[in-house]
């Protein structure tokens, strides 16, 4: 479903992404780790085809990404690090905002149905996002994303700064969506909520993929000391 | 599109400080408008008064003779016109009044600005202030962070990964303040419609239009460069402090330092100069109280040679009323030389003026404005061609009758009757219709049109590579 | 600290090309000026040259008839303009500076206006002034806004609070590495300004400089007021920009309004409509009555008796003429009061009002004014009496031109030395920057209590 081959982009002669071959199938979870500036993001944006590669290949849905962005994007949900969306809407009228904005028309039922199986309750769904916390907003992001019914879910640091109750809501979200048939990418430093989540997990350093692991095969302590292992040298 | 338009009206609405900022601005406008229209009305209601006052006068000039008729002269009104209260353009500096009388073309005085004390640049607090100045200033406001706080909170990311293409939303946002100004505008020009309800005829219609066009032009160009520097760059401080250098260095610098550099290009003379040239020219004619030289002698002997007799006394006719017309005559010679001259130089200065609007549409939105609301220095030339024309049948008249009708050469005594006095026609002012002129502002249009275009292709070629990330 | 503080400020780009658009924008300005003035001088000179040629060519053609001489004789009265009027053109450009004017009635002769293009009078003039009161405000708005927000947004500022001693020293002197910059473009205007224009170094000149000074130091007081609110930094700049909006755009412009509807001037056409009663309905009434009138005015000429009712005759032409005046007089002293009452009412406002009060101060400094105009016009009066008593009695009694010692009718000149009352100028100024100066530093202290 999401397919990289010897990807390479460099910002004014700086490598950012060397050298990338990455796979994700249908009904999977990758978990990328990596510090900061290890090239997680701009894998993403070039999965979002926002960004071009300097050279290498980027498929999605075993369709070049630049070639055909307009018609991927209708497919692929994106929920970066910090959803920010409209504050002076609720989020229930956010999301209408953004499924008209890529013309579906749903009725204000169907859109509290997305926002619960989302996890936002219902008493929240009239009130301005400018009162949300952050997880409340994540929430509304990936309802936009599975409103469109999106086939790839790219997300950017989305455990950050949520509370552990939050993490683990989301957790529990993604898996349902993998099990659902959704391609779930996600960039993260949280080592234990991608050991808990992903079925994959690839190490970045330096934009090159230098370790790919399933997640079964190893612990939570055992992954952190690879990790530090791999970003050290 | 259209749900991007209303996503941000929805932002409009809903964000307390801009409703706040909007019925302030609202209230304010509606305040000029009626206060320009009450100023309006008294103006037009004194002069009207003061015309009726000053025909009546002369109505009821008992008996006179005519040539005493022509210098107790009389007064024309220039009659504001509904639109000058929206734009009034060079009233406020050439002021509303000219006296009419034998002999000399006077000029007009006492201008509004020459009675008032210099403490505003910007004239008086009324709509034209506030549609030419503020307004553009709070589309700035409003547009300088549309493109850049979606790129700053990142959903601009999200908008586009819905499909919504950057030049989709690039256009949207400036429609959606643009929209703003233009229910501003229309707020105004349907106001003041209404107030003149009764008033409002073909041409006014048309003229209302062409300056709703006008601004609407113009603030999409100030809108659509907002929106254009917000979205290249990140930083919508930027975007701010260069867009509010352009209103600045557009509507204030440059109209203040062309103006004075057209002056130097197509110089006038002072009013001294112009005097004494003209008095000059005329001296070299003949004179009205005194038969004494060249021109005189030869139309003596001339009107003589035609009635056949010897002397001046001996004339059937009254020689003085042919001699001042004939003086007459050759003064509105002197004018029309002095005052054509002025006027060729006041067109140059306008086409000079014309041709700068290629690099500031804002001058162009002047030009447009005043002109289209019939109040600028063409049309006052206008008015003054139309009281000159006025003048000079009126004369003709007097002089006529003080030439044939019964009195003798050098009987200064003699008197017209009041049926007469009552024949004499009034000055009535014809407004010049838009369509007869429409060409001279033609230029004005094509040059905010021309700066429109720009602004779109700007929007759709500087924001196609648009930066996401 | 302030080495950084310079080198700091000095390498950002606002600070760069707000300093290079104000010293072009005031150089541009003084240019202006420049030809302003010498556009006066030419007007000035070109008078004088051409009245005496004028005279001379009118006695070649009518000294015989002295009445009808004088009825063509017109002497100019030139008002002196000062080399500071070019940094604050002020009225000048309406009211002009010259007036010829005949014996005849004075009324309608003495409200010309100069010959412009009226489009220019609506920009008004790009004067120095101008940068002064516009242009320095918006830089230091600029230049301060974000004063401490900026290091707030950047998180400099948690480090600056454990680091310096003092917050408000700190901030201070941040603010005044600013007033310096501004006010050292400032002088270098001042000073090219005094070179090209050759201004006098003189009381003048140095009021017109402090009063720009403090015009400047009043924004800064009232922009560091606004940072002493301690909000973020679009609400700085839009809060200031509003304010500077209201202070030097729409006040000044609904005072204008309300002052014109205040003391509104009908008299300004009830004057010539009555000045035309006056004397043209004494074309036809009896001469002795005109004549009564006249002497009772002047009963030095009494002695030339009666004129004859019939026919025409200069005595009686003179006395009716001057009538014409007299007859206007009270209109024309009711519009002179209102116009003096609409001066005062701006003065009043403009106390409280510092752009207003500024453009006043640098008007009066440069002999620009309204009231100014006032004054010439009231010279103007005087001297056309003392013109038309010298020329009377020749005309009554026949002189031929010839005799007349012409030479003396050189253009009068009138000159007006105000003496610069400082505290009327600087007071008002003053007062606002030590309010809104005092204000700042309540605040301040106020928030270091709360930490």
């Amino acid at each position: 479903m999401i397919n990289i081959q010897q990807a390479h982009k460099a910002f004014k002669g700086k490598p950012a992404v060397q050298n990338l071959t990455l796979q994700v199938e249908q009904g999977e979870i990758l978990g990328l780790l990596g510090a900061n500036g290890a090239g997680k993001s701009t894998t993403i944006n070039m999965l979002l085809g926002f960004l071009k590669p300097d050279s290498g290949t980027i498929s999605v849905l075993e369709k070049d990404i630049n070639q055909s962005s307009k018609e991927l994007r209708k497919h692929i949900g994106y929920i970066p690090e910090n959803v920010n969306l409209y504050p002076y809407l609720s989020g229930l009228e956010n999301l209408d905002y953004f499924c008209r904005l890529s013309g579906l028309k749903y009725t204000k039922s169907e859109l509290q149905e997305f926002l619960n199986i989302c996890g936002l309750p219902s008493e929240d769904h009239q009130q301005k996002v400018a009162e949300y916390s952050k997880g409340m907003r994540q929430k509304v992001g990936i309802a936009i994303a599975y409103a469109k019914k999106a086939k790839v879910y790219l997300l950017d640091e989305p455990a950050s700064g949520l509370d552990p109750r939050a993490s683990n809501e989301l957790s529990v979200l993604l898996k349902k969506l993998a099990s659902e048939g959704a391609t779930i990418l996600m960039a993260s430093h949280d080592i234990f909520r991608v050991r808990e989540v992903c079925h994959r997990i690839g190490i970045l350093r330096k934009g090159e993929l230098v370790k790919e692991l399933r997640s079964e095969e190893v612990s939570a302590n055992e992954l952190e000391k690879i990790y530090l292992e791999y970003i050290q040298n | 599109m259209w749900q991007i338009i209303k996503n941000e009206w929805l932002y409009l609405r809903r964000t307390r400080m801009l409703v706040g900022l909007s019925i302030g601005f609202v209230m304010v406008f509606l305040f000029s408008i009626i206060l320009g229209n009450y100023q309006n009305q008294k103006e037009l209601k004194a002069s009207e008064t003061a015309k009726k006052h000053l025909r009546e006068q002369w109505e009821s000039i008992e008996a006179m003779n005519p040539h005493s008729a022509a210098h107790y002269g009389t007064y024309v009104f220039k009659p504001s016109n509904l639109l000058s209260s929206l734009d009034e353009g060079v009233s406020s500096v050439t002021g509303n009044m000219l006296r009419v009388e034998g002999h000399v073309q006077n000029e007009m005085v006492h201008s509004e600005a020459s009675q008032m004390q210099a403490i505003s640049r910007f004239g008086k607090l009324k709509s034209s202030l506030l549609l030419k100045f503020i307004v553009p200033l709070l589309l700035i406001f409003l547009a300088f962070n549309a493109v850049s706080s979606e790129k700053q909170s990142g959903r601009l990311k999200l908008l586009v990964l819905q499909g919504a293409s950057p030049i989709r939303i690039v256009l949207a946002k400036t429609v959606a303040v643009w929209l703003y100004g233009v229910l501003l505008l229309a707020l105004v020009v349907a106001t003041y419609s209404l107030l003149n309800i009764q008033n409002l005829s073909g041409d006014t219609l048309f003229r209302s239009l062409m300056v709703f066009v006008s601004y609407a032009l113009y603030y999409f160009i100030i809108t659509g460069l907002t929106v254009f520097f917000s979205a290249r760059w990140q930083n919508s401080t930027v975007a701010l402090t260069s867009m509010l250098g352009i209103w600045m260095f557009w509507s204030v610098f440059l109209p203040s330092v062309l103006l004075s550099s057209v002056e130097k290009w197509h110089p006038l003379p002072s009013r001294n100069e112009f005097k004494a040239a003209m008095r000059e020219d005329r001296s070299k004619g003949i004179d009205g109280h005194n038969p004494a030289d060249e021109r005189g002698k030869e139309l003596e002997k001339e009107v003589m040679a035609e009635y056949g007799v010897d002397s001046l006394y001996k004339l059937p006719i009254n020689y003085d009323g042919i001699r001042m017309q004939a003086d007459e005559e050759y003064g509105n010679q002197v004018w029309d030389k002095h005052f054509g001259n002025m006027r060729t130089v006041f067109t140059q200065q306008k086409q000079s003026m014309q041709i700068a609007g290629l690099f500031n549409p804002f001058i162009s939105l002047q030009n447009a404005s005043m002109g289209f609301a019939a109040t600028d220095n063409m049309h006052h030339q206008e008015f003054l061609l139309q009281v000159e024309t006025y003048r000079r049948e009126f004369i003709k008249i007097l002089n006529d009758k003080h030439a044939y009708g019964g009195s003798k050469t050098g009987d200064w005594g003699w008197k017209a009757n009041n049926e007469f006095y009552k024949s004499v026609p009034d000055f009535d002012y014809q407004p010049t219709a838009l369509g007869a002129i429409f060409h001279h502002y033609l230029l004005d249009v094509g040059l905010l049109l021309l700066w429109f275009i720009l602004t779109l292709s700007l929007l759709f070629y500087g924001t196609r590579k648009m930066q996401l990330v | 600290m302030y080495k950084y503080m310079f080198k700091q400020f000095l390498r950002t780009n606002t600070c760069k090309l707000g300093l290079f658009l104000v010293l072009i924008l005031g150089v541009i300005s003084i240019s202006i000026g420049k030809q302003f003035l010498k556009g006066q001088e030419r007007i000035g000179s070109h008078v004088t040259e051409k009245q005496l040629e004028h005279i001379q060519r009118n006695v070649e053609l009518h000294s015989e008839d002295i009445g009808l001489l004088l009825y063509y004789l017109k002497f100019a009265v030139i008002s002196e303009v000062s080399p500071l009027a070019a940094l604050s053109i002020g009225q000048k450009d309406v009211n002009p500076s010259v007036q010829s004017v005949s014996i005849l009635t004075l009324e309608g002769q003495k409200y010309d206006s100069d010959l412009v293009n009226p489009t220019k009078l609506l920009f008004g003039n790009l004067d120095l002034s101008f940068i002064l009161l516009y242009v320095f405000p918006l830089l230091i708005i600029a230049f301060t806004f974000s004063l401490k927000s900026e290091e707030e947004e950047t998180g400099t500022w948690r480090l600056v609070r454990i680091m310096s001693k003092s917050r408000l020293q700190f901030l201070l002197a941040k603010l005044s590495v600013r007033v310096i910059l501004l006010l050292l473009a400032m002088c270098i205007l001042f000073v090219l300004a005094g070179l090209i224009l050759s201004i006098p170094f003189g009381m003048a000149f140095l009021a017109f400089f402090v009063t720009g000074l403090l015009y400047i130091l009043f924004w800064f007081s009232l922009s560091f007021w606004i940072i002493s609110l301690k909000r973020n930094s679009s609400f700085n700049a839009l809060a200031l920009l509003s304010i500077w909006l209201t202070l030097v755009v729409l006040l000044p412009a609904t005072i204008n309004n309300f002052v014109v509807t205040k003391y509104p001037v009908p008299e300004a056409f009830t004057t010539n409509i009555k000045q035309r009663d006056g004397y043209h309905q004494k074309w036809d009434t009896n001469k002795r009555e005109t004549m009564e009138k006249f002497y009772a005015r002047y009963p030095q000429f009494e002695s030339y008796g009666y004129p004859p009712e019939e026919g025409f005759n200069w005595l009686w032409y003179y006395a009716m003429q001057y009538l014409g005046d007299e007859e206007s007089s009270k209109e024309s002293e009711m519009m002179r009061t209102k116009i003096l009452q609409r001066e005062q009412m701006s003065r009043k406002w403009g106390q409280f009002i510092p752009s207003i009060h500024t453009q006043l101060a640098f008007n009066d400094l440069a002999n620009t004014s309204l009231s100014n105009h006032m004054y010439y016009l009231q010279y103007l009066n005087d001297f056309h009496e003392q013109t038309r008593l010298y020329f009377y009695p020749k005309i009554f009694s026949n002189v031929n031109g010839k005799e007349v010692d012409w030479s003396q009718f050189t253009p009068g000149y009138f000159s007006l030395s105000s003496k610069v009352n400082f505290r009327q100028i600087f007071l008002p100024l003053i007062i606002l920057i030590l309010i809104f100066f005092g204000l700042s530093l309540l605040n301040m202290r106020r928030e270091s209590r709360v930490y």
